[in-house]
């Protein structure tokens, strides 16, 4: 039988209210519900050298961090968030490779080691992908080949194929996804993915 | 600064999530547009799989317009008509194939809605029909950018730094061909949120 997600939508924009319902099934739902909790490893330092990769030096007072370990950036200097980045080298500097974008050399960036959530799905199958977070969060969508999507997340996130959007997650299978939460609180972090089976 | 925000509920499976997005920018674009009712009619003859004959009985249609035609699981836009009494032949265009003679279908003038931005600077764009529509964004030589088929009252929206790709990247917007699929008088709502400085 299949599943059937309600989506009710309430956009203001420009003066104008856009009201929308719109319904989507599946055969199956892959959902995540969780308390992303505060108080993972964390550190400032200044970038010392960007490389390509991208790789990434940064200037940190002491080993936080573990090689293997995986950390969103959180620049301080212009308030991007660096996501996904595997640390290679752990001490002064610290080294981070791999992740979605750069900072700059001589910004000031907050290290924050992410959070695994286990939430494994075909992008390629999906009808519909929908998140929210409770606070703003780094998250990288994680495939077999790596990174599938990094994304700054402020809020929400939606994907419908009904929109007819390119598909920002296909490819290989979503296999979990890494959250950073960079707040003295706990991250209220819901995700649902609808999708059918091939 | 101007604000867009899209709170949406999703409820599936005994789960509810409730996602805001939230954008700002300096320039918006507000457009409600009434779209004049389609024709019923059929399918006479199928040419091939972009020409061929509808005959709709009553239709206000002229020689040299540019029609959109609408049929139960499909739709094809920017068809050139050429008129004969009830009889109009409709060639070129874009979107499905014309689906068998004889099949029943809306055919439907397109309106020109004056409406210019580059949608590279765009942060939010949503809109929403409460009639089955056609919305085709178009740069200044006419070409299409990005064509969407809209269902009535589903709400259709994108947000910038979200991963998922921008459907309006490359030459700006000039204007937007909007049709009715229905035999129903539509409003359309179109709101854009854009950065309009550099």
């Amino acid at each position: 039988m299949a599943l059937r997600l309600d989506l009710e939508t309430q956009i203001s924009i420009a003066g104008l209210t856009i009201a929308g319902k719109a319904a989507v099934t599946g055969d199956a739902l892959a959902s995540i519900d969780a308390q992303i909790p505060a108080g993972n490893p964390s550190a400032t330092g200044l970038v010392t050298d960007v490389q390509a990769g991208p790789e990434v030096d940064i200037d940190v007072s002491g080993a936080v961090f573990s090689p293997g370990d995986v950390v969103d950036l959180w620049n301080n200097t212009t308030g991007v968030v660096h996501c996904g980045y595997l640390v290679t080298s752990a001490g002064t500097p610290t080294v981070v490779q791999a992740g979605e974008s750069a900072p700059a050399i001589g910004d000031s960036v907050t290290i924050h080691k992410a959070h695994r959530i286990n939430w494994s799905f075909d992008g390629d199958d999906a009808a519909a992908v929908i998140i929210n977070a409770s606070r703003r969060c780094g998250l990288s969508f994680i495939d077999g080949g790596g990174r599938a999507l990094a994304v700054d997340l402020t809020g929400g996130w939606t994907w419908r194929a009904a929109q007819g959007l390119a598909n920002p997650l296909a490819g290989d299978p979503i296999l979990f996804v890494w959250v950073s939460n960079p707040h003295a609180a706990a991250l209220h972090f819901q995700a649902v993915a609808l999708y059918d089976n091939p | 600064m101007p604000t867009a925000s899209n709170k949406q509920t999703i409820t599936i499976a005994g789960i509810s999530i409730v996602s805001n997005i939230t954008k700002t920018a300096d320039g918006q674009i507000a457009q409600e547009v009434t779209l004049p009712a389609g024709t019923a009619g059929t399918l006479d003859t199928r040419t091939d799989d972009d020409t061929g004959v509808v005959g709709a009985t009553g239709h206000p249609l002229s020689t040299s317009d540019v029609v959109d035609v609408f049929w139960s699981g499909g739709y094809r836009y920017g068809m050139t008509a050429t008129v004969s009494g009830d009889n109009v032949t409709i060639d070129g265009g874009s979107g499905d194939n014309l689906p068998i003679a004889t099949t029943a279908v809306v055919i439907t003038k397109r309106v020109a809605i004056n409406c210019d931005f580059d949608g590279d600077d765009v942060e939010a764009i949503a809109m929403v029909c409460d009639q089955r529509a056609s919305v085709d964004f178009e740069d200044s030589g006419d070409a299409s950018l990005e064509a969407v088929e809209l269902t009535a009252d589903q709400a259709w929206d994108w947000y910038a730094d979200t991963g998922v790709t921008n459907p309006l990247t490359g030459n700006a917007v000039d204007e937007i061909q909007a049709s009715n699929g229905t035999t129903t008088a539509a409003t359309l709502k179109i709101g854009v949120l854009y950065d309009s400085t550099s």
